[in-house]
């Protein structure tokens, strides 16, 4: 492949990387988990770029290319535990308030008990993506997005008020 | 607490320093391809080594090896054929371990310099294992070659009546020489045969070597 095209998918990775340590911190469970899911996606969205025609933005073309690992391949080599470890989850506030870090440790905490592609749902609610795009992206119908969506959220409610 | 506050909350991640990764190792991760190629030079290596021994396994059916083993006993080498095949069998192994070794290193190398390294390291092993495979194929021959040699020389001459013979200089000067073609054939053959295999993977370790040069 050549240099041009990988400089441009380097770049456009090293900006974008917030998006693949979410859906890591999401599915994975310890630090190493999570350095290997990055590879694995990285080399996944890598090998899928020259197709990447640039209809959608960089990081919609993510989401989809990122989750998909996430569910399939990386489930296949791995078993994953699910953890209540909260120190286990690193992350960084743009305005750190001690209060909002512990909600969102929570958050984390939460959604790693939703199955594979609750997350994938809650994990797009949470990125504000369209219903139209969350649909193109897991496969299923916008109707079904809506129904799927709504008893994800309850759940996760449950979840997070016990 | 509400999922639409939790969104807004959600939404102020950054990627804390601890996560990061920088454009290097981006690029690592792409290139990082050394890996597949170790896992082949293991494999490869094991069905090597699982030929070698389905072959001495299979030709304990044949006559002929049966006959071998007798005329080994009785010129007393026997021993020296068992303690050569023990030798080399354990440095094929010592060999393999390497390869699974360097394997699991490439595996989790942290760093581009790591990753270099090991690539330097197992095209280095490969070279020594192939040294050694060609070395030990050329010093088991030319010792079965001699002993063959010998041998057929002194039954012919006590078929003839004569007692105790001894294998004339130059006699034992032609043997040699034509031994050394023989056996530099043979050797030049499987050293192709190596060069077809492995030579290939080595070539992509170089280049991945390379391109990891180059960014470095």
């Amino acid at each position: 492949m050549d240099k041009d095209l990988e400089i441009t998918f380097v770049k456009a990775l090293e900006s974008n990387q917030n998006i693949v340590h979410k859906i890591c911190r999401i599915y994975t469970s310890n630090s190493h988990d999570h350095k290997d899911l990055f590879q694995e996606v990285t080399i996944q969205l890598w090998k899928a770029y020259p197709k990447f025609r640039g209809d959608s933005k960089f990081s919609t073309w993510m989401y989809r290319i990122a989750l998909n690992t996430a569910i399939t391949l990386y489930r296949k080599s791995t078993r994953r535990i699910k953890t209540s470890d909260l120190d286990a989850i690193h992350f960084k506030l743009k305005d750190e308030e001690p209060e909002d870090d512990e909600h969102l440790k929570q958050l984390y905490k939460a959604i790693r008990w939703l199955s594979d592609i609750e997350k994938a749902l809650i994990f797009l609610y949470l990125e504000d993506t369209p219903y139209k795009e969350i649909a193109e992206t897991l496969g299923i119908s916008e109707g079904n997005v809506r129904v799927k969506l709504n008893r994800t959220k309850n759940k996760l409610r449950q979840l997070l008020n016990p | 607490m509400e999922l639409d506050g939790l969104k807004n909350i959600w939404n102020k991640q950054t990627t804390g320093d601890t996560d990061k990764i920088s454009t290097l190792e981006i690029y690592k991760m792409i290139h990082a391809k050394s890996s597949t190629t170790v896992k082949w030079i293991f494999i490869i290596s094991l069905i090597e080594l699982g030929l070698g021994l389905v072959i001495g396994v299979f030709s304990a059916f044949f006559d002929s090896y049966h006959t071998a083993i007798e005329q080994m006993k009785e010129q007393k080498i026997y021993s020296y054929f068992e303690f050569t095949s023990l030798i080399i069998y354990v440095v094929i192994l010592c060999f393999i371990g390497m390869f699974f070794y360097q394997y699991k290193k490439i595996s989790v190398a942290a760093n581009i310099n790591q990753l270099m390294h090991t690539i330097v390291n197992t095209r280095k092993v490969v070279r020594y294992y192939i040294l050694f495979n060609l070395s030990a194929t050329g010093i088991v021959c030319a010792t079965a070659m001699l002993f063959g040699i010998s041998k057929g020389y002194n039954d012919a001459m006590i078929a003839d009546g004569i007692q105790d013979p001894h294998m004339p200089f130059k006699i034992w000067i032609f043997a040699s020489i034509i031994m050394l073609v023989v056996i530099g054939l043979f050797i030049l053959i499987l050293w192709y045969i190596y060069k077809l295999i492995y030579g290939r993977l080595l070539k992509k370790l170089y280049k991945n070597h390379q391109e990891l040069l180059e960014m470095d």
